[in-house]
């Protein structure tokens, strides 16, 4: 059970800065949270310094006694604001003078300009005291007077609550912001390499341009490595088509030699069975030719895909001039071929024009092939609304089932291919070269048994 | 028909060579550019095969120069290169057809004598025999007034017959200068041609005769 967590990097970054945000709202919350309560408290100690020197303007030396007349106007106004509870006492020469005289006397004391603050537990609420210490003397002598007057907490309190509570929101608000920062930020981060990706990923099968190095500088290593992997395949793959292309042209010349002699010893044989020999020896040959022929238009076919070299052409004038080429090929067969289009001559397209003539040259092929003697091709060149449709038709004597997943693969023959030759590589190079120019094809047996494929480019 | 065959493979060139002396053709044969210059400027030939890689030049150069020298000798090139460009560019720098090796004798003979039509008037091309008359361009057989459409094959057959009339052409022969070797050639594929033939042969004084055992011929009626 060594299961690794495989996290996305979109997924690492996103929980990373969510993580960051919650960090810092929490921060943000406490640290605003002290500052707020230390000004709320220092309002306290303000009302509180205020209030105890009020007491003081009203301490009286009268003759040798000391007497206050306390300010309960400002004790009142202490107490009016969130209804809090005030507590004093005044001490003389240790001596309880007035106030309350069960509230606990704190250790220490400061002076008039700087009482000294401190909280203290009374009967059962939280009291914020101020304490100083007052020396005046009255017929030579000291007294010394210790003041506290103690408030408690509940404005403060209700205070802090509502703004914590405003806090928790703001803080909330912040972290949503945050996240929605952590989320676009994941997303921009990423953005890059979902781009290389889908620069990788969109290729065809036989695309090896290098990908571009308009790329992040943290993933120009990648793409630097990835070119170098490509550049090396197309190298292999390069030299694999050149030995096929070198390959099937050298073999050409030496079988046209077999073909001719065997040929020429037909038209003299007399026996039956010589000339069954050589017919045979000539099926061979055709074979040949025909897998190196078809061989040397997959290699230029995958080499084009690669690098395809695009111009503007009149889609029709090249159909037409590849059924003028098959004209001589149907004649020997007697089949008529026949072409019809609605398409101008000038009506010009910009792509491959090799790969698409390989395309439209190994259907026609094909329908040639396959097609009963003595019956027609038709073959229908129209213009629709996206695309211009090419349509040839051929007539079986008996149609074969078309399986449309085995109809493409290379070196798969299809049914009642009998003894016509063949390399089961025509309808692969027909889908390499349509792919390749980002058009489309369809195979299909209609009534009649005829075979209908129809070849849609988009202009 | 004068034939001058431009390959540097010998043994194909003689190959060559023995199919079109069997079609009655005469030929000759260069195995290099300079022996092609020198025999064009010397004689006239019917039409030339052309080989593009030959051992002192390119082909497609000699082509360029033929043309230019005004020369009108149609010309069919034999190319190894099967790629729709290739070929336009033969045809662009004047080539009358091409070919693909291997090729079939067939093949050659039909692109031959479609580029010959090509090059002569259709009226020259009529064959007759009897009272018939072939137009092998237009691919109608006229007798007594009326002409009559040929297929393909049905009209490669007379054309044999016409060709050589009275001379006896066994099955086999028939078939191989009828069919393609890639071609499924059924047991009784001869006979069909010759019967429908016949049969647009009625009312005319021509006849395919079968001689039992042997093949058939093109004879008058007596």
């Amino acid at each position: 059970m060594n299961k690794k967590l495989n996290l996305s990097i979109r997924n690492r970054l996103l929980i990373q800065l969510g993580c960051v945000a919650f960090a810092i709202s929490l921060c943000l919350f406490l640290i605003t949270r002290i500052v707020v309560l230390q000004a709320i408290t220092a309002t306290q100690d303000g009302l509180l310094t205020a209030a105890i020197q009020s007491v003081i303007d009203k301490i009286y030396v009268v003759e040798n006694s000391v007497s206050v007349d306390l300010p309960y106007d400002t004790f009142s106004l202490l107490g009016a604001v969130g209804e809090d509870r005030i507590f004093y006492r005044i001490d003389d020469n240790g001596q309880f003078l007035t106030g309350y005289s069960d509230f606990p006397m704190p250790h220490k004391f400061g002076n008039i300009q700087e009482p000294e603050f401190s909280n203290v537990e009374h009967k059962g609420e939280r009291l914020r005291i101020a304490a100083t210490e007052n020396i005046v003397f009255a017929m030579d002598k000291r007294h010394e007077l210790r003041i506290i007057i103690a408030q408690s907490q509940n404005f403060q309190k209700s205070i802090a609550t509502k703004i914590s509570s405003n806090l928790i929101l703001i803080t909330l608000f912040f972290f949503m912001i945050a996240i929605l920062f952590a989320f676009l930020t994941a997303n921009l981060t990423i953005k890059p390499i979902y781009l290389f990706a889908t620069d990788v990923k969109m290729r065809g099968p036989n695309n090896l341009r290098k990908v571009s190095s308009d790329v992040p500088t943290e993933l120009k290593p990648l793409a630097q490595s990835l070119n170098e992997f490509i550049s090396r395949f197309r190298s292999t793959l390069r030299q694999t088509e050149t030995f096929i292309a070198e390959a099937a042209h050298h073999i050409r010349t030496p079988l046209s030699v077999v073909k001719s002699e065997s040929e020429l010893a037909l038209r003299k044989s007399k026996t039956p069975e010589n000339r069954e020999r050589l017919r045979t020896i000539i099926k061979s040959v055709d074979q040949t030719n025909r897998s190196a022929s078809q061989l040397l238009d997959h290699a230029m076919v995958l080499y084009r895909a690669e690098r395809p070299e695009t111009e503007e052409f009149s889609i029709l004038h090249a159909i037409s001039e590849i059924v003028t080429q098959f004209k001589l090929a149907a004649d020997l067969r007697d089949l008529d071929l026949t072409f019809s289009t609605d398409v101008s001559p000038t009506q010009t397209i910009n792509l491959d024009r090799t790969l698409f003539e390989t395309a439209v040259r190994n259907l026609l092929d094909n329908a040639l092939k396959y097609a009963l003697s003595e019956t027609t091709i038709i073959i229908e060149f129209k213009k629709t609304k996206h695309n211009f449709q090419l349509t040839i038709k051929n007539q079986y004597s008996s149609a074969p089932f078309l399986d449309q997943k085995q109809l493409y693969k290379k070196f798969k023959r299809g049914e009642q291919t009998g003894e016509i030759i063949g390399s089961g590589l025509g309808l692969s190079i027909v889908m390499e070269a349509v792919s390749a120019i980002g058009a489309s094809i369809d195979i299909r047996k209609t009534k009649g048994d005829i075979v209908c494929a129809t070849l849609l480019v988009p202009y | 028909m004068k034939v001058l065959i431009i390959e540097d493979s010998q043994e194909l060139a003689k190959s060559l060579r023995l199919f079109l002396e069997l079609e009655n053709n005469h030929v000759e044969c260069a195995y290099d550019l300079a022996t092609a210059s020198h025999y064009i400027s010397v004689t006239h030939f019917d039409i030339i095969l052309l080989d593009i890689m030959l051992p002192d030049g390119d082909g497609r150069d000699f082509l360029r120069s033929v043309r230019a020298r005004n020369k009108n000798i149609p010309v069919i090139v034999m190319t190894a290169r099967s790629e729709i460009s290739d070929r336009v560019d033969l045809l662009d720098i004047g080539a009358d057809d091409y070919i693909i090796k291997p090729f079939e004798f067939v093949e050659l003979e039909a692109r031959c004598r479609a580029v010959l039509r090509r090059h002569s008037g259709q009226d020259q091309q009529a064959l007759s025999y009897g009272n018939i008359i072939l137009y092998p361009l237009s691919a109608m057989i006229e007798f007594a007034q009326e002409k009559t459409p040929l297929r393909n094959r049905e009209l490669r057959l007379l054309e044999i017959f016409c060709n050589s009339p009275e001379i006896l052409f066994s099955k086999e022969q028939l078939t191989d200068r009828l069919f393609l070797i890639s071609d499924e050639v059924t047991e009784n594929a001869i006979e069909v041609y010759v019967g429908r033939l016949r049969k647009k042969l009625v009312g005319s004084n021509v006849t395919i005769e079968t001689v039992r055992g042997i093949g058939y011929r093109l004879v008058k009626d007596e």
